[in-house]
This record gives structure tokens, C-alpha cells and sequence, in this order.
């Protein structure tokens, strides 16, 4: 998959290393401010009041 | 080819170098005479010629030309010639060798691309364990992001709130009259955290009140009031306001700070205090104005017999922030109920199992007329240096 994904890249080695990172801080941000957000109150990690 | 002139360099110097290295000229000597000298080697003769050699040589280089007739131009022809051959092959070795490291590395990556006929089970087989590695990564990543990253929102959420309450309370709004839900009303302090330790509490115990700071369960009394002061707060991210409240012990103080007073809140005694409190911990300074709570002339203790300093509970258990602690709701008429503040927080931590539940009375109210700000306030009280 990984390999696929880094011949589809464009441009010489240090193009495709830059595009590469990018990719990997851009689905970080993604999880970071979208995904996780979202789900952690779905979890039961936070759950801190008595049922009152 | 950059070898290549400095292999021509050398054979220049050897004799240079036999110069230099009299004693090292010994075993080229055996070297160069090679054949001949094995049948010289125990023959005395050889010793003249060393002996003879040396002073020869450092004479000129003439001498050389006169050192080389001793040893009959074949020991001067092959010499060079053995010289050079070994030189020359160290001199291409790398080149050759650079050429083939050069050829080998492309012809390795060729060779790893060139196993690609894994067939399609075997792509499947390396994508899933791909997926596999990723999901992982991302699980480590969501760990992170709820024990560091959260604190790091929540961290910008509590400064603005608390700036917000800070200018409420300089305007002099009137607060009481309408509690806004996950808006601050109020500021917890615990000494026994470190002097700077400040939350704002928010109205409401849901997400978004808890995201910013410890929330007052809805309903239950305010602080100063007759009754029970809830609080719930994180224990793991988004701040962890409540992460060491399993550190506190009886007589711990808890300021309870609004925009008119103090409310000093002192843990009562644990379970394991309670028998004997009163000439045990209890007649200690620090632990001035806690009592058990419990009714001597009552078999049992009274109404506050399940009330302790520390007690884990389920989740389900919402009575511990009862005006009158695991207890119905009208079990004293109000005037009779003691002025409680009760903490809850998630345990053991990490886990949503059960619930810590740290509970304190009123021990005194200090008017923000007569004590400005919480620094000076701790100073009077003694608290956390």
C-alpha cells in the first residue's frame, strides 16, 4: 500500500519526500482536529459526574 | 580514477620509503630477492648485503643505482614490478570495487522490485499487515491525543473563562440570578496542589462544561449554601483539574472563590478516622471546625452515617451529591443540613468504572472585603507554601 502510494508520487525523490510528509502532518491535523474530537465523547474515558 | 594517481604516487616513493625504513627493508629484501634470496636466506652473505645496503642508500640515490647492480637487475627489475603489481591491484580494487558496489545497489533495488510476483494473496497478506501497523499508530495517536493534547484545547478554554470570570466579577454583574450552563460562576482552589493551583467552575456537568474546567452538578446547592456543593472534573486530560484529588486527606482545604467571598472547605475524616476523631486527628489545629458529622445521641450516627472524607462509589450512584450524602433528598429540612462540597472524579484512573468522591464541610467564609485576593488568603490560612 505504502509502496504503491510512494510510486504514484510525483517528481524526484526529495519532491516525493516532501509530498510524503505533508500527506502524514495532513491526516495527522485530520485526526487530531476532526476525528478524535468527534469520537472522544463517544468513549467512556470522560465520564466523571454521578448519574444525578 | 581519483585512485589512480595516487597509486601512481606510491610506487614513485617506495624507494623513498626503503630509504626511511631501513629495518622495513628487510623483508622486501626477502620479498624482492624472492626466489633467489631462499637459497641466500641462512647464507652470511646476506647480512653484508643489508649491512652494505643501508649505508649505500643513504648516501644518494646514486647509491641505489650502486645498490641495485649488487643485487643484479633482476633483483631490481622484478622489485618495481612487484611493487606495482600489488599497488596496481589495490589501485583498481576500488575502482572495480566502487563500480561494483554501484552496480550491486541498483542491481539490489532492481532485485527487491523484481520479487514483486507475490502474487495477489501475498499483496493482500503485506496491505492488511500495512492497515494493521496503521490502525495501531492511529490508537497510540488517539492515547495521545486524549492524555496531552486535550489538556492543551482545555488549557485555552480555562484561560478564556477564567479571563471572562475575572471581568465579570470586576463589572460587578450579578450572578446568582441566572447560572448560564457551561458558563463560570466560580473559582476551586487547593492548597495542598500548589498555591497556583485555580480552576473556574462551570455551570453543568455535561461535555462541554467539563471541557473547560470542574462543572456544579445542576441543581444541587451553592457554595456557602446549606446542602451539598457537586463538582465533578476530568482526571486524565482536558486539564485533569481533579488528576490527584485520591491525594488529598482529611482537614485538606478546598477555597471555594466567588465574586464576594472565600468558602474554606476542610475534607472530613475517612472512613478509618471517624471512630475516635474527636481526640484523635481530629483535635488537631489544622483539622479545626471538621467534625464527623455524626449524631452521638443516634444509634449509628444520624442522617450523615454514609458520609465519609474519600469514598469510591458506581457510576450509578447519584445520591453522593445529595443534599444530605447518599441519602434521599428531604431527609433534613434545610436549615438543619450541613454546608457540604462534594468532588467527583472518574476511578481507579484511566477507567470509568467507578467514581472518587471527595467530600468536605464549610469551615469558614472570609468576606473578599477583608482578604483581597487568594495569595493573601492562603497566607492567613496557612495553606500549600
Amino acid at each position: 500500500m505504502y509502496a504503491w502510494i510512494w510510486r504514484r508520487l510525483p517528481g524526484p525523490f526529495a519532491a516525493k519526500l516532501a509530498i510524503a510528509v505533508v500527506l502524514v502532518l495532513g491526516i495527522i491535523a485530520l485526526l487530531m482536529f476532526v476525528v478524535f474530537p468527534w469520537l472522544d465523547p463517544l468513549l467512556p474515558f470522560n465520564e466523571v459526574s454521578v448519574d444525578n | 580514477m581519483a585512485a589512480g594517481p595516487d597509486a601512481g604516487g606510491p610506487p614513485s616513493e617506495p624507494g623513498g620509503r626503503a630509504r626511511a625504513e631501513g629495518p622495513g627493508t628487510a623483508p622486501r629484501g626477502t620479498e624482492r630477492a624472492g626466489n633467489p634470496p631462499s637459497e641466500r636466506m641462512g647464507t652470511p652473505p646476506r647480512g653484508t648485503e643489508r649491512a652494505g645496503n643501508p649505508p649505500t642508500e643513504r648516501m644518494g640515490t646514486p647509491p641505489r643505482g650502486t645498490g641495485r647492480p649488487t643485487q643484479p637487475t633482476r633483483g631490481g627489475g622484478p622489485g618495481p614490478d612487484s611493487r606495482r603489481r600489488p599497488r596496481p591491484v589495490v589501485a583498481d580494487q576500488p575502482t572495480e570495487v566502487f563500480a561494483a558496489v554501484e552496480a550491486g545497489g541498483t542491481t539490489a533495488v532492481k532485485e527487491k522490485a523484481a520479487p514483486a510476483p507475490l502474487g495477489k494473496s501475498g499483496v493482500a497478506i503485506r496491505t492488511a499487515g500495512e492497515i494493521l501497523i496503521t490502525l495501531g499508530l492511529v490508537v497510540l495517536l488517539f492515547m495521545v491525543y486524549e492524555v496531552y493534547v486535550t489538556d492543551l484545547f482545555s488549557a485555552e478554554k480555562q484561560s478564556a473563562a477564567s479571563d471572562q470570570l475575572q471581568g465579570d466579577w470586576a463589572q460587578d454583574r450579578t450572578l446568582h440570578p441566572g447560572l448560564v450552563d457551561g458558563k463560570a460562576f466560580a473559582r476551586i482552589h487547593i492548597p495542598e496542589f500548589g498555591a497556583d493551583f485555580n480552576f473556574t467552575i462551570q455551570e453543568g456537568t455535561g461535555e462541554d462544561s467539563l471541557a473547560i474546567g470542574p462543572g456544579h452538578y445542576k441543581g444541587t446547592a451553592l457554595p456557602g449554601e446549606p446542602g451539598n456543593f457537586g463538582v465533578a472534573g476530568h482526571r486524565v486530560g482536558k486539564g485533569a483539574p481533579f488528576n490527584d484529588l485520591d491525594n488529598l486527606s482529611s482537614c485538606d482545604q478546598i477555597v471555594i472563590e466567588t465574586q464576594t467571598d472565600f468558602y474554606i472547605y476542610k475534607v472530613l475524616p475517612y472512613d478509618d478516622e471517624i471512630s475516635g476523631w474527636s481526640s484523635g486527628k481530629g483535635a488537631q489545629p489544622e483539622c479545626k471546625g471538621v467534625s464527623t458529622l455524626r449524631n452521638p445521641s443516634i444509634p449509628g450516627g444520624g442522617p450523615y452515617d454514609q458520609t465519609f472524607g474519600r469514598k469510591v462509589v458506581l457510576p450509578s450512584q447519584g445520591d453522593a451529591v445529595n443534599p444530605v450524602p447518599y441519602k434521599p433528598a428531604d431527609t433534613l429540612p434545610k436549615a438543619q443540613e450541613a454546608s457540604l462540597l462534594t468532588l467527583t472524579t472518574c476511578h481507579p484512573q484511566f477507567s470509568a468504572k467507578q467514581r472518587l468522591i471527595i467530600t468536605s464541610v464549610l469551615t469558614q467564609q472570609v468576606p473578599k472585603s477583608q482578604v483581597a485576593d487568594y495569595g493573601k488568603l492562603l497566607t492567613e490560612i496557612g495553606g500549600a507554601a
